[in-house]
Formats: structure tokens, C-alpha cells, sequence
């Protein structure tokens, strides 16, 4: 099977779009195959479980939460939305409680955060890898100081590609309101993304520093 | 003209990179981020397998598929299965009383089923209450005996062997009393269901062996018929449980019958037979509107309980109406126990001079009576009163 691999070109258009399978649409209650729903949906769940979770995130174990709870409640689903709307609101509400949860254990084990493994770039070098580790890690970074419906708007069009339409019917809220929202995550992640670049220019030592013969450990061996 | 409003949003990588700086740097990081690797065909199949293992694991152990349940439904499930446990646990109660009373003897015969044996209050109070409750000694020990009925004089002298449970027995022991003082003489028991109930019913007197075919009663029963079959079971049957049950229907039934004082009678004697002083006491404490209702026998007995258990003012004037005869002609050998009791009980309220007055004076009437020798050995020692 050929991996997923978006070009690499900001200006390139990666869309993934939903499923278009007829899943539980104008279907009676009860009639939803949960095989169909799983084979429809596994990779989009994953793929948002991933996305939405951000690095260290375990996608395949969030899926199997997210088709256990699917499993569960099948018959409950009324049909007054699309599946993946469903799937979706049971996604973001176990990807929040696993982020909470990793956070608590960080917290607890004062463990730094896992920049994670960038599995696709296996044709990358080394030094690309770390790179994309890195601004991968700087993204969620700022993406952490959003609201949880901030970083479902953001993470939806700027990484899923989706347009603000489809982005209503996943959440459930109107265009207009997504609009808003959108606005304002994206104010709020490059304010955040703004003030960790100046933080990081600032702890950075200045390169000229190391060609000045007045560096502190000369000073230090003079006083040794 | 008012400018339109771009429909969509346009993306950070959308945007010229040299006007927008910002957005660019932003539309890097979220290219890096944008990479994910799907789920391996191996991991989708992992996935769907634990999920259905799940699944069946769910309606296993589930409870009958309780969690497809609504939240509704899983309230009356739950409320429903307390409600079982609840009533399965009475029945096995229930059942663990039968096999007992079984194990313990042949049940009463012909007993209509609401007046079997059942757990009465007063069978509940254990021994150990019983004991603790007892005051210190110097008490006359509260006879048990049986009530007199209106003809006393016409009863046989049948010897009553009226096996106590140990409780009563223990109290009875342990009960307050200057010495270890003599059990009072079985009284013959003048039963009333001798007096009345051939009267009442005119039928034949039921067989006097315990283990006889008892005399079904009549449906509906008269209200003769309920005291005395509850005497039947108290006297001859030996089952106080199952006179206390009779008496109960009895209350039930008659609330204010002409037999109430009858029945009253009976149901201290059950309840004193069981041991159950505590009860037996609040019982007659209940009937307090006068002693001339009571009569004479019950005041006696109400005046031992209440000396047994330390209320030893109440006991006296109790005592005193019996001795005085103003509650009414007692039994054979009551006078002597109240003379005794009121005298416990002077000493008890360091009345000395009207303890050994009272003593004197029963040395006098009863040179051979139950208690002559705790008597005359108070009288003939250093202390001068029952007071210990």
C-alpha cells in the first residue's frame, strides 16, 4: 500500500476529503453494519486521532477506543447526522481525555514531551527528520494554548484541508461560528508561535560571543 | 461599495510567502505536522478483531447485554435486582425459621398459618440484655408464675413444669435478691382456657399432652377461643412464640374485647417465659391507669420487675397496694411475696426500721415460707435490713 505522503510545498494543496461512502445516511436505526462503518472510517478516525492528538499520541490505540465506543452505541445513532460527524465527536472527546491524561503523567513524572516518531519521511535524511520533528513539536506547542474547539477548527483546515462547510458539519456548528473560530486560533497560534521564536532567538547565545577573548570560560580558566 | 467577504479562509500555505512572513513560518511547522503515516492493513485488521473480542467479551460478561441498555433501563434493572435480593434474602430468613423450629420440635398442630410461630419483639431481646440489665442483689427475684383467673379455688393442682429458656433462667438467677433465694413454688395453672373456653365453646378440653392433635380453631374464631388457644400453647404446648402470634391476631382482631385483661395476662406470661423481662415490664408499665384493673396479680408481678430492675420507689408503692389489699384478692402465696419485696425494697431505700418491721411481721405470718430462712437469718445477723 502506498503511504500517505503530502507534498512537501506550502503552496501545494493537500486535501483529504471525507469519505463519500453511504454509510448510515438515510438509513432506519438499527440497519448500520459495523464492518462497513469500520472499513469506511478506520483510516480517517486514525488519521484525526493523530492530527488531533499531536505528537507522542497513540493512533491506533485511540481508534480501537473510538470503534469500541462506535460498537457500543451503534443502535443509539438516530441518523440525524452523518457518521463521521459521530465518529468525529467521539474522537475529539477520547483524543482530549488522552491528551489530559498525558499531560497529569507529564506533570507527575516531570517527563519532558515526546517530539514522536515521523514514520513517514523514511526517504528523508536524518538531519530532515529532526527537522520536521521539530517544527512538528513547535506546532503542537502552540497549538496547546488553544481552546479544545480552537485546535478542532485549526487542526481541521490546516492540516486536513478541509473547507469551512464540511469543517460545520464535522463539528456541528454553523460556517459563520467556524469562521470566528478559525480567526481567532489563528491569531492566538501566531501570537503563540511569535512569542516562543523570540524566547528561543533570546536563550540563544549570540555566535559572535565565540570569537571574543573576554568569553566567560576564559575567565573562568584565568581564575582556575 | 461595501467590499464582499472572502467565502473561505485562505490556508497559510496559500499565501505569498514574502507578504506574509508570519503565515509562512506558521504554514512550515504546519507541514511538518501535516505527516501521517496511515494505520498498516495489519493494524486495521488487530484493530477490528480486539474490537469485536470486545464485543463479545461485553455480552458474556455483560449481564445479558445490560450495556446496550439505556440509562433508564439500566435504573429499573438495578432498582429491580435490589428488590430481588431484598426479597430473596426475607424468603431464605423465612426459611432458615422453618428448618430451625423444625429441627428444634414437632410444630403446634392444626395452627392456622397466621398464628404460627414468628418472630415476636419480645423474642428478640437476648439473654445478654437481659443480664446486664440486672440490678445489684437483695431483690426478690420476679416469680414467674401463672396469673390466677377468677376461680382460682376450681383449678387443679397440676404441677407445672415449665421448662425457661436459659435466659429466663439466668435471669431469674441473677436477679437481685438478699441470697440465692428459692424459685418460687410452681403455682398450679389455673388456666383460663380451662375456665372459659369449654364454657365459651363448649367443646371438649383440648388433650393435655404437648404433642396431642390440637384442636383446630374456628374460622372465624371467637375471641375466647384466640386466649385460649394462646393458653394452650403457653401452658401445655410450651410454645410462647406461638402464644404470643395467637395473642397478636387476638389484638387484631378484638382491639377492645372483654377478654383484654385475660389476654394481657397471657402475654406477660409468654413474654416472662421467653425471658424478656425488659419487655414484660414495659408491657404492664403501659397499663398504668389503675391497679384495681390490673389486679392484684399483675400489680405483684409488675412490682417484682419493676424492684428487678432497680425502680425500687414505684416497686414499693406497688408492693404496698398489693400488701394493703387494695389492688384486689391475690393468689395463693402472693401476700407473702409481697411482703418480702416491699421489705427488699425499704431496705433498698434505707428505710431499716420499716424493712425489719415488714420482716418481723413475715417471720410472724409465714414461719414456714418460701423465703423464712433468708428471713431469719437477716433478722438474726448484723445487718439489720435487706440493704446489703
Amino acid at each position: 500500500m502506498k503511504p500517505f505522503a503530502p507534498l512537501a510545498t506550502p503552496s501545494a494543496r493537500v486535501t483529504v476529503p471525507l469519505p463519500k461512502a453511504d454509510v448510515g445516511v438515510n438509513r432506519p436505526p438499527g440497519t448500520l453494519d459495523f464492518d462497513r462503518v469500520y472499513q469506511a472510517h478506520a483510516q480517517t478516525v486514525a488519521r484525526w486521532a493523530a492530527r488531533l492528538g499531536g505528537p507522542g499520541v497513540d493512533a491506533e490505540d485511540i481508534t480501537q477506543e473510538v470503534f469500541v465506543v462506535a460498537d457500543r452505541r451503534l443502535r443509539e445513532f438516530r441518523h440525524e447526522s452523518q457518521v463521521a460527524t459521530w465518529l468525529f465527536s467521539i474522537t475529539a472527546k477520547i483524543v482530549a481525555n488522552d491528551r489530559r491524561r498525558r499531560r497529569i503523567r507529564r506533570w507527575w513524572l516531570r517527563l519532558t514531551p515526546n517530539a514522536g516518531h515521523d514514520r513517514a519521511a523514511t526517504t528523508d535524511s536524518p538531519l530532515e527528520q529532526l527537522e520536521r520533528r521539530e517544527r512538528r513539536r513547535h506546532f503542537y506547542e502552540a497549538l496547546d494554548g488553544l481552546g479544545e474547539r480552537q485546535r478542532r477548527v485549526l487542526v481541521l483546515f490546516e492540516l486536513e484541508g478541509l473547507p469551512v462547510a464540511e469543517i460545520a458539519d464535522l463539528t456541528g456548528l454553523r460556517a459563520g461560528n467556524v469562521r470566528v473560530l478559525l480567526h481567532r486560533a489563528r491569531a492566538a497560534f501566531l501570537k503563540r508561535m511569535t512569542a516562543r521564536e523570540l524566547s528561543e532567538s533570546l536563550a540563544r547565545p549570540d555566535p559572535s560571543d565565540a570569537s571574543d577573548p573576554s568569553d566567560p570560560p576564559a575567565r573562568t580558566e584565568e581564575r582556575e | 461599495m461595501k467590499p464582499t467577504r472572502p467565502q473561505e479562509p485562505i490556508r497559510w500555505r496559500d499565501r505569498d510567502a514574502d507578504a506574509h512572513a508570519l503565515e509562512s513560518r506558521a504554514a512550515l511547522l504546519a507541514d511538518a505536522a501535516r505527516h501521517v503515516q496511515p494505520l498498516a492493513p495489519r493494524a486495521l485488521s488487530r484493530v477490528r478483531s480486539e474490537v469485536v473480542a470486545q464485543r463479545s467479551r461485553r455480552y458474556r460478561f455483560g449481564g445479558f447485554g445490560i450495556g446496550r441498555l439505556g440509562v433508564r433501563a439500566r435504573f429499573a434493572f438495578a432498582i429491580g435486582l435490589v428488590i430481588l435480593c431484598v426479597t430473596t434474602a426475607g424468603g431464605a430468613k423465612v426459611l432458615w425459621r422453618k428448618v430451625v423450629a423444625a429441627a428444634r420440635g414437632p410444630a403446634p398442630a392444626a395452627v392456622e398459618p397466621s398464628t404460627r410461630p414468628t418472630a415476636h419483639p419480645a423474642a428478640r431481646v437476648s439473654a445478654r440484655a437481659v443480664a446486664v440489665e440486672a440490678p445489684p442483689e437483695d431483690v426478690p427475684p420476679p416469680a414467674v408464675e401463672a396469673p390466677p383467673t377468677a376461680e382460682p379455688a376450681t383449678a387443679p393442682p397440676a404441677v407445672r413444669e415449665t421448662p425457661k429458656p436459659r435466659a429466663a433462667r439466668r435471669a431469674l438467677v441473677v436477679a437481685p435478691s438478699i441470697q440465692p433465694a428459692p424459685l418460687a413454688p410452681v403455682e398450679p395453672p389455673p388456666s383460663l382456657a380451662e375456665a372459659s373456653a369449654p364454657a365459651a365453646l363448649g367443646s371438649p378440653r383440648p388433650a393435655p399432652a404437648p404433642t396431642g392433635p390440637a384442636p383446630s380453631p374456628p374460622a372465624p374464631a371467637s375471641e375466647a377461643a384466640l386466649v385460649a388457644e394462646a393458653l394452650v400453647d403457653l401452658r401445655q404446648r410450651h410454645d410462647a412464640r406461638a402464644a404470643l402470634a395467637t395473642l397478636d391476631r387476638h389484638a387484631r382482631e378484638f382491639p377492645h374485647g372483654v377478654l383484654e385483661t385475660e389476654a394481657l395476662r397471657t402475654r406477660v406470661e409468654a413474654v416472662i417465659q421467653l425471658g424478656d423481662l425488659k419487655t414484660a415490664l414495659r408491657i404492664l408499665d403501659g397499663k398504668v391507669a389503675s391497679t384495681e384493673a390490673l389486679g392484684a396479680d399483675l400489680t405483684l408481678t409488675r412490682a417484682e420487675l419493676r424492684a428487678a430492675a432497680g425502680r425500687f420507689r414505684e416497686a414499693l408503692s406497688d408492693f404496698t397496694e398489693v400488701v394493703d389489699g387494695a389492688a384486689g384478692p391475690l393468689v395463693a402465696g402472693g401476700d407473702e411475696r409481697a411482703l418480702y419485696g416491699r421489705a427488699v425494697c425499704l431496705g433498698r431505700l434505707a428505710q431499716d426500721d420499716r424493712a425489719r418491721a415488714d420482716l418481723l411481721a413475715y417471720q410472724k405470718r409465714f414461719p414456714e415460707g418460701r423465703f423464712a430462712l433468708e428471713v431469719k437469718r437477716l433478722l438474726a445477723g448484723k445487718e439489720s435490713s435487706p440493704r446489703p
